[in-house]
């Protein structure tokens, strides 16, 4: 009976001796995996990713067609004020006392107007303008992290001129090379016609 | 005599092949119509992922549209609806979450983001513009699709048309329609069909 009990303790002594040195050689496997990973860094240079990209020039081209159209609405409400202005300036002598406080009411009228119209376009504009860099950023931000999952990138890093990193080695600067991808994916076709004129 | 066979052998097997290339240019099936058209590999669709969102459009052929204008208004729409589809431009823009990002996203409700397509439908005359041969064209409609429920998909179909010459644009070879997203903030998006795609497609036997 002894030696049935024995028997069973020697071989479960065996079989923790294996299980430990399979751990070990488990964590010595991590270990030298770890030690042999290395992380593949990149850095961008921000403000010259962000301008030269497609869909910065084209979301600015499509902001600045919004607010000169803005604009050509201000500039004429003001025309009109200007011209009621003068207007009222060159017949004032001659209108009577009601005249000239009717004259007067209408014209801080159409003034309270244009006002409200500026404050308007401003209000749109600067909303117009956040709405487009937020978009912007998001494409970036999108196709970027497309970019480094296809080539295996552990980290990305973005230069600015208030950041924090201040050296990278040109071998691991990415933006030349980033920016000529996001241009590609952005509009293939406008990309096609840049690398042709670029050819020529 | 044995050389003569083979070349009628290759000469009937390319005959077969060519047959079976002509079978598969055409389909009275209309879940296989969809099928193929929905495989981005045959460029009628296209899909980018930005902000967590999937923003998809989808060309749609001017068969595709008469087979759901008969379907909607029955047989007798037949001849009309055939001319009214062949002279206009069609497309789907798809939008919903993306499942597999991470991303930031406007909700994380789906049906909040149904509840935007409302919104999103009644500006997008301003903000799908198709560009071809060197016109810009805005569309002259846009149909939000009400069956999306709670799949939280967007779906709005968009129609162009040249009203000074209806053909121009029909026969543009080259389209380029760029989405510039008014709501969730993922800026313009560019979506490019090419001719040789639209030639190659298959047709729907209504």
């Amino acid at each position: 009976m002894s030696q049935l009990t024995r028997e069973p303790v020697g071989r479960g002594m065996v079989r923790i001796a294996l299980a430990i040195s399979l751990l070990a050689l488990l964590a010595c496997a991590g270990m030298l995996f770890c030690g042999n990973h290395r992380m593949k860094i990149g850095f961008v240079r921000t403000s010259e990713l962000v301008y030269g990209f497609s869909g910065m020039k084209e979301a600015h081209d499509l902001f600045e067609k919004k607010r000169l159209s803005g604009q050509a609405l201000l500039d004429s409400l003001n025309g009109d004020y200007q011209r009621s202005l003068s207007g009222y300036t060159a017949r004032k002598a001659s209108l009577n006392a009601a005249q000239q406080k009717e004259g007067q009411q209408f014209l801080v009228k159409q003034e309270q107007n244009l006002e409200a119209q500026r404050a308007d376009l401003e209000g749109r504009i600067r909303d117009e303008d956040q709405r487009m860099t937020q978009g912007v950023l998001s494409q970036i931000n999108s196709l970027t992290q497309e970019y480094g999952k296809e080539h295996g990138y552990d980290l990305i890093l973005a230069t600015t001129q208030s950041g924090n990193i201040l050296y990278g080695d040109e071998a691991i600067d990415l933006t030349k090379e980033l920016l000529a991808v996001l241009n590609r994916r952005y509009n293939p076709q406008a990309s096609k016609g840049d690398s042709a004129h670029a050819g020529r | 005599m044995q050389a003569g066979n083979s070349i009628v052998l290759i000469a009937a097997f390319a005959g077969i092949l060519g047959l079976a290339g002509c079978s598969r240019s055409h389909t009275g099936s209309y879940p296989e119509y969809m099928r193929w058209l929905g495989d981005p590999a045959h460029g009628l669709v296209q899909t980018h992922v930005v902000r967590g969102l999937r923003i998809s459009l989808t060309y749609l052929p001017s068969d595709f549209r008469t087979y759901q204008e008969v379907r909607n208004d029955g047989e007798h729409a037949g001849g009309g609806a055939e001319n009214q589809s062949a002279n206009t431009v069609a497309v789907l823009l798809s939008i919903s979450r993306d499942t597999a990002s991470a991303g930031h996203t406007t909700s994380d409700d789906p049906s909040a983001i149904m509840q935007e397509g409302v919104a999103l439908n009644e500006q997008l005359k301003e903000h799908l513009e198709l560009r071809a041969d060197g016109c810009t064209y805005r569309p002259v409609v846009t149909a939000l699709d009400n069956d999306a429920g709670m799949s939280g998909h967007i779906n709005i179909t968009a129609i162009y048309v040249d009203e000074s010459d209806p053909h121009r644009l029909v026969k543009a070879r080259n389209l380029d329609v760029a989405f510039d997203d008014p709501l969730f903030g993922c800026g313009i998006s560019h979506f490019q069909f090419r001719g040789e795609d639209i030639d190659r497609r298959l047709h729907l036997d209504i």
